[in-house]
């Protein structure tokens, strides 16, 4: 009788159902689409940070951040790597040379950071060749004349192309000055905007003649893993006990700047959630206040003939949740197509200069994420709040004595 | 038997700093099948009193038994209850709720008192028949005139089987013909049933079938008549 009531009150004007439902889903579905486009871009950021830039661990000598010296270096990567491979939970390892210096082309000269590489290892570590477009050259894999690889970025501002003769100079272990001609084998393009103006990829035999170094001294031994990023931390203190003359550092360490852009979005996402809430909780006051004043007479009446608080406080109840799992199914079913959608094709954002000059890369397009605990999250918070904003009117309405209500 | 036991009872509001006693050391019974009628001018207390009986509002002091059960006493949650197994109430403005049928708006006390649906089925067909409602029971409370939304709040107050029926001016709203059919039902309901009434009104066509008339003036029962 109760249920049927309800249903039979939430028709009577369908309208005001209508907006309460509405307000609810725009609540829900706001806020979701918003939380998996943060949460997506930050799984971007972080992808693309790792999947070309820092791997998941790197070692490097223990004072090689201090000023970047060429002479801090590594002595005997290749049994290093060996060593490290051996351990559980690493999937591969490829040592690398690392300097700063300048690209010149007949056009313009660029500051880069050179990263001497082993092509094959390399791939084992940075799929790096995957994000070369057809026609825009390869990774290494064909080429006549000492090759070099750079991002898109840097191509259009040296005004290069594939086959485009740069020359790369750069500090030797000694202090001395080094220059040579390298010729674009390959461009690639990246999410990571900042990575690919500034890194440019050569063989590592080559920069290690130009920078003096002996055949297994390197600058850098990056890591992969074989389970997720977030496994990264126990394998680096793995790593630290192992080899305490080391410098180990995960992603995270090398890229900071990415975990505070993840809480500054976590805290815009929470102050977001909190204004949808707000703005929900109101506009449910200010309906509930409308719908139980209205009937307050009825009310009055029921209670007259012997309907008790509880059973008039269940047949509001009843209406609010009956709202409640309709505003839930229906923002459930626009969230799934309007996720799924967005998986496959990607929100479009305009690439902002500002934040590339940060260093935190940007992208393109944002896949949108939504784990099973986040909507769990927002629908819950929301039906709560929905429900807790709908029984204080409730309550106000069951203090009024029935001869009162029925006066009105 | 008495049902109802009255004794002093006052009800006093305060407006604008001024005391009014709507009800001033009111006593009287009420013996099982009778048709009462309260009678008096506007703001004699005649609704107050009802309210009263009917657990409704509390008293300033006095004492109402129903029963010999002391309903002065109780409190808001024991009263309502008390309300629904014991009082059907017939207000002015009909007061059915308008999204329920007319067979519905009757079935609603029973349900709250639990009973079956097979029951409320029988009962609900045996009330409709007798207020001559039988085929319009599928309509809307907005589709009936208002002596047959009247007749269906005659119905679902007796459907509980109440111990006595308040009714507040119930032919107020209802045209001489309307009201007449009215009055019959409920008076064939007394007769036959022996179902008590109780009301509260101005109309003359109700003292004309009342067994007792009750005369109120500022509070106070001026008069008692018992008619034969």
């Amino acid at each position: 009788m109760i249920l049927k009531l309800a249903i039979i009150n939430l028709m009577r004007n369908k309208k005001r159902s209508f907006f309460v439902i509405a307000s609810i889903i725009v609540g829900i579905t706001g806020g979701l689409f918003g939380i998996s486009l943060a949460t997506g871009y930050v799984n971007q950021l972080v992808s693309s940070v790792i999947r070309y830039e820092t791997a998941d661990v790197l070692i490097h000598e223990n004072h090689f951040f201090d000023y970047m010296e060429p002479s801090a270096y590594i002595l005997n990567s290749d049994q290093l790597i060996k060593n490290i491979v051996s351990e559980k939970g690493i999937k591969a390892a490829t040592a690398r040379i690392k300097i700063n210096g300048f690209i010149r082309s007949a056009l313009t000269t660029a500051n880069v950071e050179i990263i001497g590489v082993d092509p094959k290892k390399e791939l084992l570590v940075f799929p790096i060749n995957e994000a070369i477009p057809a026609g825009k050259g390869n990774y290494f894999a064909d080429f006549t004349r000492t090759p070099i690889v750079i991002g898109s970025i840097l191509a259009d501002q040296l005004g290069a192309n594939i086959n485009s003769r740069l020359v790369i100079s750069g500090q030797t272990i000694n202090g001395d000055f080094f220059s040579s001609a390298f010729w674009v084998c390959g461009i690639y393009s990246i999410d990571n905007k900042h990575f690919e103006k500034k890194s440019v990829f050569i063989p590592i035999d080559e920069l290690a003649i130009l920078s003096g170094l002996k055949v297994d001294e390197v600058h850098e031994i990056a890591i992969s893993l074989e389970k997720n990023y977030q496994s990264s931390d126990q394998i680096v203190s793995e790593l630290e006990s192992a080899y305490p003359n080391l410098k180990i550092s995960s992603w995270s360490e090398i890229r900071p700047e990415i975990e505070v852009t993840k809480s500054y979005i976590n805290l815009t996402q929470n102050i977001l959630i909190t204004i949808i809430l707000f703005a929900i909780s109101l506009g449910i006051i200010n309906i509930m206040l409308l719908v139980v004043y209205e009937r307050k007479k009825e009310f009055g009446m029921l209670r007259a003939l012997g309907m008790n608080k509880v059973r008039i406080f269940q047949m509001i109840l009843s209406e609010i949740i009956i709202l409640l799992l309709l505003a839930l199914f229906i923002s459930t079913l626009i969230n799934y197509s309007v996720l799924s959608f967005f998986d496959q094709h990607g929100v479009p954002v305009w690439t902002v200069e500002d934040v590339n000059t940060l260093g935190l890369g940007t992208v393109e397009r944002i896949y949108p994420v939504l784990r099973w605990q986040q909507f769990s999250f927002v629908t819950g918070l929301i039906v709560v709040i929905s429900f807790l904003s709908s029984i204080i009117p409730t309550l106000r309405i069951l203090k009024i004595r029935p001869t009162e209500a029925m006066k009105n | 038997m008495n049902i109802i036991e009255i004794i002093n009872l006052e009800k006093h509001y305060s407006e604008a700093e001024l005391l009014i006693k709507a009800v001033n050391k009111v006593s009287f019974s009420v013996k099982k099948g009778e048709f009462i009628v309260i009678v008096g001018p506007s703001g004699s207390g005649k609704t107050t009193l009802l309210n009263l009986i009917g657990g409704l509002d509390s008293p300033t002091s006095g004492e109402i038994f129903v029963d010999g059960l002391a309903i002065h006493k109780m409190k808001q949650d024991q009263l309502t209850d008390f309300r629904l197994f014991n009082i059907g109430f017939v207000f002015q403005a009909y007061n059915l709720i308008p999204v329920l049928t007319a067979k519905e708006n009757i079935e609603l006390i029973m349900k709250l008192q639990g009973i079956s649906q097979k029951e409320c089925n029988k009962r609900t067909a045996a009330l409709l028949e007798v207020i001559g409602l039988s085929e319009r029971a599928d309509s809307k409370p907005s589709k009936l005139s208002g002596g047959q939304q009247q007749r269906v709040a005659v119905a679902r107050s007796i459907a509980s089987g109440p111990k006595f029926i308040l009714a507040d001016e119930p032919t107020a709203n209802l045209d001489s013909h309307s009201a007449e059919a009215l009055l019959d039902t409920m008076q064939k309901l007394n007769q036959n049933e022996g179902t008590t009434f109780i009301f509260s009104t101005h109309d003359p066509r109700i003292m004309k079938r009342a067994k007792r008339i009750i005369k109120l003036e500022d509070g106070k029962i001026i008069d008692d008549i018992t008619y034969n």
